[in-house]
Parts: C-alpha cells; sequence; structure tokens
C-alpha cells in the first residue's frame, strides 16, 4: 500500500480507499484513468498537485487552447 | 465569417500592402527586404532578392531611373535612400550560389520573338524559364537593342554582353541580322503559337497591325495584345521614342510574357491583373519619430559604393510599415504578429472541423477596447472580429468552458434574487429617473451607491426617483453569447416599463454602452454629466493636487463624459496632467472583453503599463479600473470618491475587495437599502448560506487566486455533511470533500469547529470525476 | 539511434493507462471500427503486429470469435501480456515475422508502422504470411503538413514524429507492396483524447513526442510541433488475388 492509500479513508463507509480505473471527462471527452477510490461507495480522492497541474493541463488540452 | 468577409477584413489591414519603392516599381523589386540584408552586411541575400525581381541585374543596376527615389519616405526628411546605387552595391558585392542544373520543365509552344532588345530579351528570358521554346530575331548582329545607345562608360560592352548571356543559357535559339517585316510576320505567324513584337522606337517594319493616328501599334494596355491573335507587343515601338526606362521595358515585357502563358495555357489572359506595373501604395508608415541620417557619399563614384559604405547608406532606409495598433496594444503585441494575420487565423480556427485550434487565447484575450479601430488608417476594429469569433465558437460549441465562466457566474449572481431589484421610491408607483449603478460600483463602492441615491433625491425634489439593482449584461456580451445577453436586456426593458419608462442615471460607463447600443430607446444620462449640469451634491473643499484622469475604455468616443469629469475635478480644484493617450486613444484596464480571466498573464501586462505612464496620483470614474490600479499599487481615486470623501489619502490606496466580498457586498447593499428605505425584508436564503466559516488570511489569499468563493465552499461543506459523502485524512484528522455546483469540481479541506468550520484548503478542477453530485 | 529510443519509450510504459492497457490514439473503439469494414469470417485468423501487452488481443478474444496472435520485439511487453492471460504471443519484428506465407486472414499494425526500422520490410512480409484478399489494417500517424516536418527535424531534438510520412507516400508504399487500398480515413480528432491521456499519464505532450535535449527550447518544439500537423490515420488495404 502506498503512502496515499493508508492515510484516505471513505469516511462513511470507514474504508481504506484503494487505486481503481476511474472515467474522468471534460467537453465531452471521457477517458479511464486510474484514481484511488472507495471499492464501497465509488467516492475517488484527486490530490491538490493532480487539480491544480496534470488537470489543468489536460483541460487545456481539451480545449484547444 | 465566411471567405468574402474575411476577405474584406484582411484588406482593411494594410500591413502587408507593398512599400512605396516597391509599388512604384515597374518591376515591384522588394527594396525594402533588399536593403534590410544590405544593412546586416548580407550582400549575397540582398542579391538573391533583387535577382528574383530582375532579369538583367548587371544592367539595370547600372541604368535604372529609379522611380522609387522619388516616393522614398526618407526623401520626406532629407535626401531618399540611394536605391540604385544600392543595387549596384549588392552586384558588386554579393554572390550568388552556384545554380542547381535543374531539369527545365517543358511546355508545349514555340514563341517568336522580333526584336532583341532589354524588353524582348525579358519576355524571351521569362518564358524560357517556364519551359517554352523561343526563338529571337534580332535585326542587328548583336543582342541589347537599344542598350546599345547607353553611354559606354556607363555602361561597359562587356557588362551587356555578359548579362544577356543567360539568354543563350536558356536554350534560346537566336537569329541576328534578321529583319521581320510585314511579310515574313504572317509567315511566323503560322509557324509559331505566339509572338512578342519589341522592335523598338525607330522600327521600319510595316506590319499590318492597328495603329492610332500617330501610326503606333495598338495595344491593350494592361495585356499588350495586338490587333492580331496571339501577337502582342511592347517596349519602344509603343511609345514611339526611345524609352528612357529601361525597367518600365523590363516591366512591359514581364506583363506581356504573363499574356502569352496565359494565352498559351488557355486560360484567361485578362483576369485578376491587378497592380502589375507601378501603382500608389496603401502602406501608412509614420515617420514623425524617424531621426536624420544624412546620405553616404561615395569614395569612388565610378566604382560605386563600397561594402561599408553601402551598409551605411542601406541602414537609412526606414524599413517601412505600419503596425501603428500592435505598438498601441499589448495585446496585439503579445502574440507576434498583425491584424491582417490574426484575422486569417481567427478564420482557420472558425472553419476547422477536425484538429486542433490554435487561436482560442487570442480570440479569448482581447479586451474588445476600440483602441485598434481608433488607431487603424484603415479603422480596422479586431474587437468586433474577436466579438464574432466568440459568438461562433459559442454557437459552434466551441467555446472553452474555462475561458468566461467565472465571470458569466458572476454576473448570474447579480441578475440573482441576491441583487436584482427595481423599486420606485417609497410612496410612488412610477419614476422620473432610475439610478442604476450596476454590479461593480455596488461591489466596490457600496457606500456610494447609496449616497448617490440620496443625493439625486435631494437634487431632484421635484421627480420621482427609482432605484435598479443588477447587471446590465456586458459579460454576457463580451462571451460571445447574445442569447444570454438578449434575455437580460429583455429584462431590463420590462422592469422600466413597469415603473413607467424612467431615464436612468447611470455611473458606469460599461452600463451606459450596454444601454445606448442595445437599448437605444431608453433614455440614459451618465451621472457624471448630471452632476456637470445639475452641481456637485456634496460640499466642495477644493484642493490644488495634480492628477492624471484614466478615461475607461467604454468613454472612447463619449467625450461629453470626459469633459464632464475634466470640469468636475476642475470644480474641486484639481489640476490635471493629462496622460499620453487618454479620450479617444485611452486603454483598457484589463477588464474589458474579460480578458483578466482568458488571459490573466496579459492582463498583468497590459494593468502594469497602464499604471506607468503617469506620475502622477490617477483619477477614474469606473469600478473596475480604479480597482485594477489599486491592487498593483498605483494610487486611484474613483471619481466619487473625490466628490463624497474629498480625496482622503486612505481611499487612494484602499485595495478592492476580493471576489466573495464582492458577491457579498452587492447583497449586503440590496439588504441594507431594502430596510432602510423600503422597509422590507429579504427571504429565500438557501440552507448552505448559513454555515459559518473560519479561513485564515493565507488561505483566504490562496482562493481568491483561484477564483474560490466563500459561497462555493459553504455549498461543498453543506453538501458533505448533509449527504456524509467525505474523505477523512487519517493523518491530520481533516475532512476533504468535493463537490460541484457548477461546471467546477470544489475540494474543501475542513474540520467543524463548535457551530462553524475551519477551512484549512480548497482547489478546484474543471474535470468532471464520478462522486461530485452534479446533476 | 532514433528507433531504439522509440521503442524503449514503449517500454516505460509510457504509453499504458494506469491500469495497464495500451492507450494509443482511437483506442479500440478504433479498432472496431477497422474490423466493421473488413469483410472477415467469423472464424478469421488476425495477427497483431506490434501487439505490445496485448490488451487488444485479449479484447478482441473476448468479444469475437476470431484467433488472435500476436507479435512484438519487446520482451518485457510480452512478458507483461502472458501475464494479462494473452498467450498467443511470439518475440519478432514486423520486419521478419516467424509464420508461414498466405496463413492469415487480417494484420493488425496500430501505432507501430512509424517506429519500425524499416518499414518496406515490414510491409513485404505483411503482404507474404496474408492470404490472397487478406487485409492489413494500419492506423498510425501521418504529417499532415511534410514541410513542418522538416522544421521538426532540424531542432536538437529526437523526435518520435521523425518517422510520420504524408499520406501520399504512405498509401504508395503499401501500394508498392501489392496491396489494393479499400479505405483511407483521418482519425486526428483522436489525438486530442490520446494526448490527454498522455498528459495524465506523463506529465506533458513533449515528453512523448520528443526526447528533449537539455538545450532545445520546449517552446521552440511546441511550435515545431503544432507546425508540422501531426494527424491520425486509418488505412484499410487488401492484398491482391493470386495474379495480382
Amino acid at each position: 500500500m502506498s503512502e496515499q492509500e493508508q492515510i484516505w479513508m471513505c469516511d462513511n463507509c470507514n474504508i481504506p480507499l484503494q487505486p481503481d480505473k476511474v472515467d474522468v471527462a471534460y467537453m465531452g471527452n471521457a477517458f479511464p484513468v486510474e484514481l484511488l477510490k472507495c471499492p464501497n461507495c465509488g467516492l475517488v480522492f484527486i490530490p491538490e498537485d493532480l487539480a491544480l497541474g496534470k488537470m489543468v493541463d489536460v483541460e487545456k488540452q481539451l480545449e484547444d487552447k | 465569417m465566411d471567405q468574402k468577409e474575411l476577405f474584406a477584413l484582411e484588406q482593411q489591414c494594410i500591413q502587408e500592402c507593398a512599400p512605396p519603392c516597391t509599388a512604384a516599381c515597374p518591376i515591384h523589386v522588394d527594396v525594402r527586404a533588399m536593403l534590410a540584408e544590405t544593412a546586416r552586411g548580407d550582400f549575397s541575400a540582398a542579391l538573391k532578392i533583387y535577382q528574383k525581381s530582375v532579369p538583367f541585374p548587371h544592367i539595370l543596376s547600372r541604368v535604372c531611373d529609379q522611380p522609387c527615389q522619388n516616393v522614398c519616405r526618407r526623401g520626406e526628411i532629407e535626401e531618399s535612400i540611394a536605391i540604385r546605387a544600392l543595387e549596384r552595391a549588392t552586384v558588386n558585392h554579393g554572390e550568388l550560389p552556384e545554380e542547381k542544373k535543374r531539369p527545365m520543365p517543358k511546355r508545349s509552344g514555340y514563341v517568336a520573338v522580333v526584336g532583341g532588345g532589354i524588353s524582348g530579351l525579358t519576355v524571351a528570358y521569362d518564358l524560357a524559364r517556364k519551359g517554352y521554346k523561343i526563338t529571337i530575331y534580332e535585326a542587328g548582329p548583336e543582342l541589347g537593342g537599344g542598350l546599345w545607345k547607353a553611354d559606354r562608360d556607363y555602361l561597359p560592352a562587356e557588362v551587356i554582353r555578359e548579362d544577356v548571356e543567360v539568354i543563350y543559357e536558356l536554350g534560346v535559339e537566336v537569329d541576328l541580322n534578321t529583319l521581320i517585316d510585314q511579310i515574313h510576320l504572317a509567315e511566323l505567324r503560322s509557324g509559331f503559337d505566339a509572338i512578342y513584337i519589341a522592335v523598338g522606337p525607330h522600327a521600319t517594319e510595316n506590319f499590318e497591325l492597328e495603329r492610332d493616328q500617330y501610326g503606333i501599334i495598338k495595344v491593350d494596355p494592361v495585356t499588350f495584345a495586338t490587333s492580331m491573335d496571339g501577337v502582342f507587343a511592347g517596349g519602344g515601338l509603343l511609345w514611339g521614342i526611345e524609352m528612357h526606362s529601361s525597367v518600365t521595358s523590363i516591366s512591359e515585357g514581364r506583363r506581356a510574357g504573363i499574356s502569352i502563358d496565359r494565352y498559351l495555357q488557355k486560360v484567361s489572359v485578362t483576369a485578376s491583373r491587378v497592380n502589375e506595373g507601378p501603382h500608389a501604395s496603401c502602406l501608412y508608415t509614420d515617420i514623425s519619430e524617424v531621426g536624420p541620417r544624412s546620405l553616404i557619399v561615395m569614395g569612388d563614384p565610378d566604382f560605386g559604393y563600397e561594402w561599408h559604405e553601402a551598409i551605411q547608406e542601406a541602414k537609412r532606409c526606414i524599413q517601412c510599415e505600419c503596425m501603428e495598433c500592435v505598438k498601441a496594444c499589448e495585446y496585439l503585441r503579445e502574440f507576434g504578429r498583425y491584424p491582417r494575420r490574426y484575422v486569417r487565423e481567427i478564420y482557420n480556427n472558425l472553419s476547422i472541423v477536425k484538429g486542433t485550434r490554435y487561436a482560442n487565447t487570442f480570440i479569448n484575450s482581447c479586451s474588445l477596447c476600440g483602441l485598434c479601430a481608433e488607431i487603424c488608417p484603415e479603422n480596422l476594429d479586431m474587437g468586433a472580429v474577436n466579438l464574432k469569433a466568440r459568438q461562433a465558437m459559442v454557437t459552434q460549441n466551441r467555446m472553452p468552458a474555462s475561458a468566461h465562466d467565472f465571470g458569466l457566474r458572476d454576473m448570474q449572481f447579480s441578475n440573482s434574487d441576491k441583487f436584482l431589484m427595481a423599486r420606485n421610491a417609497p410612496g410612488t408607483t412610477a419614476s422620473d429617473y432610475v439610478l442604476f449603478p450596476g454590479c461593480q460600483l455596488s461591489a466596490s463602492s457600496p457606500e456610494h451607491v447609496e449616497r448617490v441615491y440620496g443625493d439625486l433625491q435631494q437634487q431632484l425634489p421635484d421627480s420621482r426617483v427609482g432605484l435598479m439593482l443588477g447587471c446590465c449584461g456586458a459579460p454576457a456580451n463580451w462571451a460571445g453569447r447574445p442569447d444570454q445577453f438578449e434575455s437580460i436586456l429583455a429584462a431590463w426593458r420590462t422592469h422600466l416599463q413597469a415603473m413607467g419608462n424612467p431615464k436612468l442615471v447611470l455611473p458606469c460607463s460599461s452600463c451606459y454602452q450596454v444601454f445606448q447600443k442595445h437599448l437605444p430607446d431608453v433614455e440614459i444620462v451618465s451621472l457624471w454629466d448630471f452632476f456637470d449640469e445639475h452641481g456637485l451634491p456634496a460640499d466642495v473643499t477644493v484642493t490644488n493636487r495634480t492628477v492624471s484622469i484614466h478615461d475607461p475604455c467604454s468613454t472612447r468616443y463619449e467625450g461629453h463624459m470626459q469633459d464632464s469629469i475634466r470640469h468636475i475635478l476642475g470644480r474641486l480644484g484639481y489640476q490635471i496632467e493629462e496622460l499620453p493617450r487618454s479620450r479617444e486613444r485611452t486603454t483598457c484596464c484589463s477588464y474589458g472583453g474579460m480578458m483578466w480571466l482568458a488571459n490573466p498573464n496579459l492582463a498583468e501586462k497590459v494593468v502594469q503599463k497602464r499604471i506607468q505612464e503617469g506620475e502622477a496620483d490617477y483619477v477614474t470614474y469606473c469600478a473596475m479600473c480604479r480597482d485594477n490600479f489599486v491592487g498593483r499599487g498605483k494610487r486611484t481615486w474613483h471619481i466619487l470618491d473625490l466628490i463624497y470623501n474629498q480625496g482622503i489619502d486612505e481611499q487612494a490606496t484602499r485595495r478592492g475587495p476580493n471576489y466573495s466580498q464582492r458577491h457579498e457586498n452587492r447583497a449586503r447593499l440590496k439588504h441594507h437599502l431594502l430596510t432602510e428605505i423600503w422597509g422590507e425584508t429579504m427571504d429565500g436564503s438557501q440552507p448552505y448560506e448559513s454555515i459559518q466559516l473560519n479561513i485564515a488570511e493565507e488561505v483566504q489569499a490562496r482562493l481568491e487566486q483561484r477564483l474560490i468563493l466563500v459561497e462555493d465552499i459553504q455549498r461543498v461543506i453543506e453538501y458533505a455533511e448533509r449527504t456524509r459523502r467525505k474523505l477523512l485524512n487519517r493523518q491530520t484528522g481533516h475532512y476533504l470533500a468535493y463537490y460541484r455546483p457548477n461546471t467546477v469540481t470544489y475540494w474543501v479541506e475542513y474540520l467543524p469547529d463548535g457551530d462553524a468550520f475551519t477551512i484549512f484548503n480548497a482547489y478546484s478542477h474543471r474535470m468532471e470525476v464520478p462522486g461530485s453530485g452534479s446533476q | 539511434m532514433i528507433t531504439d529510443q522509440r521503442i524503449h519509450l514503449y517500454e516505460q510504459s509510457a504509453l499504458f493507462n494506469g491500469v495497464g492497457e495500451a492507450i494509443r490514439p482511437g483506442g479500440m473503439a478504433l479498432t472496431e471500427h477497422a474490423l466493421s469494414l473488413c469483410n472477415l469470417r467469423a472464424d478469421a485468423r488476425l495477427l497483431d503486429v506490434g501487439c505490445g501487452p496485448g490488451s487488444a488481443i485479449a479484447y478482441l478474444t473476448a468479444h469475437y470469435n476470431y484467433t488472435v496472435l500476436g507479435c512484438d520485439p519487446s520482451a518485457q511487453l510480452l512478458h507483461a501480456a502472458y501475464h494479462h492471460g494473452v498467450r498467443l504471443v511470439v518475440q519478432a519484428m514486423g520486419e521478419s515475422l516467424p509464420f508461414a506465407d498466405g496463413q492469415l486472414d487480417a494484420v493488425l499494425t496500430e501505432c507501430s508502422l512509424s517506429v519500425m526500422q524499416n518499414a518496406d520490410a515490414a510491409l513485404q512480409e505483411f503482404a507474404r504470411i496474408l492470404r490472397p484478399n487478406g487485409y492489413l489494417i494500419l492506423n498510425d500517424f501521418y504529417a499532415r503538413n511534410p514541410a513542418g516536418m522538416d522544421a521538426l527535424r532540424c531542432l536538437p531534438i529526437d523526435s518520435c514524429l521523425g518517422g510520420a510520412l504524408p499520406q501520399a507516400e504512405i498509401i504508395g508504399r503499401v501500394e508498392q507492396h501489392g496491396f489494393a487500398i479499400n479505405v483511407w480515413e483521418d482519425h486526428t480528432d483522436a489525438l486530442r483524447i490520446f494526448t490527454a491521456q498522455l498528459i495524465w499519464q506523463h506529465g506533458s505532450m513533449q515528453q512523448f513526442w520528443c526526447r528533449a535535449s537539455s538545450n532545445a527550447d520546449p517552446s521552440q518544439i511546441q511550435a515545431a510541433i503544432n507546425q508540422a500537423k501531426p494527424g491520425y490515420f486509418l488505412l484499410i488495404a487488401q492484398k491482391g488475388g493470386h495474379n495480382g
């Protein structure tokens, strides 16, 4: 288990998050990526550096900037 | 935008027009580029450019009558550039790389050239290079014609012979000592596919071609076709006198060659033949800042310029170009090109079906301020082009959501129950006047709005003065969303009708622009014009400070408003030091067109540039201009700060509210006015609004930079606490929850603290992930 | 060598998503679209040349009655394929295929011809192992602006795009090896989402397009890439008959 996996719990289901395939989408384009996810309810975790880094780059790419 | 519109817009940008020298040159030598290379000392590159237009460079660089010199812009300051001398230097000092032996193209068609002067030689040269078979018939013993009559000191025989050698190299057949007369012409016509006659002015040949009253062969002045099919004529014979202009002879040969080529290809000889000869230049160049630089005198006039002399002389070239708008506009400069290119890119961007649209950021970064149109000699308005492009992108569903989303949501907030209201004065059922302060003055200085409303009632004791709050809809217009914009305008129309069609009093010039242009039937008056006419509302303490005025870009063509502001400042005792760019030439603070959202880096440059243009404190009359300048440390007052607070220092340095506070200020303003003046209460608050947050200052600063509002955070927490969908960080014990109330997913790290919540961090993204509670 | 580095790049798992699937423009949807354009027997025998970790083989085997073989020069990737339960794979280069003449109904070459050292030798092999009228299904990068490609090659970078050819040249080469072209389709649109996946996986596009040397200016590289206008295509060709 990675450090992140040990840190993050789904509060409601009370179980640790696990890496899993998650579909992300933007402007009508969807594709699968691997994210930490609650195996029970499907709640996912996006870390701050991903949201402000790579996700912004991907958004720009899909926007044709 | 269709092809036709594109073409018209492209034509409006004159940057690519030939400069005067090239336009005046009958064969359009690219003098500007040639001199740029010479100035860099690259004579070979210069020669390559010269030779591209000139078939016989050694000859022409000695005998050209240089019509270019008469129109050289340097000549308006002192002596024109010595262009022919520089061409000769180019020929003397430059070297052409050994031309690769390319296989000659072959075209079917056999052309006779009658007369081996420079005009006939040009036709032979051009057509042989295109792959046609050519025979020249020359009456004399040698090629060159009229060139042999030139001064031998100036044009030595070996120069002529060397230059015309190329004709033999091209495989042209040359029949010397062969006189073609009437009988032979008929014969020739049957043996050749086309004929060019250039026998010079004194020819005795008696061709049976139509002539004018002076006996000169009649030709079409554009195509050089004679009355006989397939027979063309040019050069000195058209003039009846010895041509004094070799370059004109070459030009006529070149144009006749084009005709013959088209004739043989069986395509239209006459179609689109504009500007082939000398013409006027449409290029505008501002030379007011060009410094003097005197003509370089040759050390040895017989040889011409030495290389170092030529470099110095070439440096005198102004390198004429327009670029007026690019010089004035930080945005147009940012993307490295000029409107003609930009228009083409925008067109490509809109018409592209597959692949990547590179111009999106360009289109969305424009402030739509209209400065380029004001400056452009042809009044090309890139703002109008960009606005149209944005509308097309929205229609095509290609507008990146991130471009204007935040601004549009801000507008939606202002036109929601939180802020929107329209009321007649208490106890009245209609209004004569209605104050419409707009969204940003209400957000920046709500206290001024309340005061202005009270003062208007005082100043108009016999009139009923109502109040209307909301956003005029400018952001929807800027974002290229006419549907949204129209529906907002329709709402104003309805409100105003219900209030008895009052006159609108407008402190905001953007609102003024919107109502003036899009609701022309509504009667409007600028608050500044009103104050100028009715007098200032407050007791005036006269000062003697000096200030500079930043006219908001939406007042560009509202001279009356600009005058009123100057009158008001005069009454308050201020000395005015006008900025170099004001009134019609004022610049945008970066808020216009939502540039600040689409391109924050560019917006920063734009606002930085503006605040450095004047030393004195600024005064402006737009809340966003004020907040933008003060936010970067430039002491700036809103005119109302001066009227109501006599320009106390804190007002010039008071930073504008952050994005959350802007919402809050608007909501509070409405609440306060409703309670105090109308005795009403507001209802219908959302559950999330009651959530109390504790946000440390550094977290608040981060949220501001990330465009995350307090209400966004409240929504996430409300959702997470209600649905229990949240993550727990086992190390810190903090909760992390995410929710997507609109087109953005917000993540909030928090902990409950009594009745409130402490916020540790928040961030957002636009991509959709599962579980974000979006519908 | 450039080619070695390209193959190396694949092995670096730059081109796999987090769950081990190969990512390439168009994905399985493009493969299935291509198959729908071929008139294949339900029990056809296919070869996936450059199969990588075998995701396409696994998918096609699960959803169709085809027999799908695979080959790839990378032992590491074949190992991964084996671990995903894909058994019919062999280590081989496209230029030299260990299969008998005229035995296969279709050859799939997805996003791999442009990284082969000798595309002509590979095409010759495809023609050899296909039965008469057998299908060649080829999707890959191509240069929509060949002039721009030169600019890219001039930069101090080893470019993966260097192998992309203009449309006419690709068609010419395929025809030269006795194929008749049935379909040429532009799928450049698929590059957008592919790029997004790469950025997600990989941080930046430039790291994919170019293994930039330290002195290369990234913005210059991006400008050159934009100029070259990389595109993506699908080509379906049929091997000529006995006399063809």
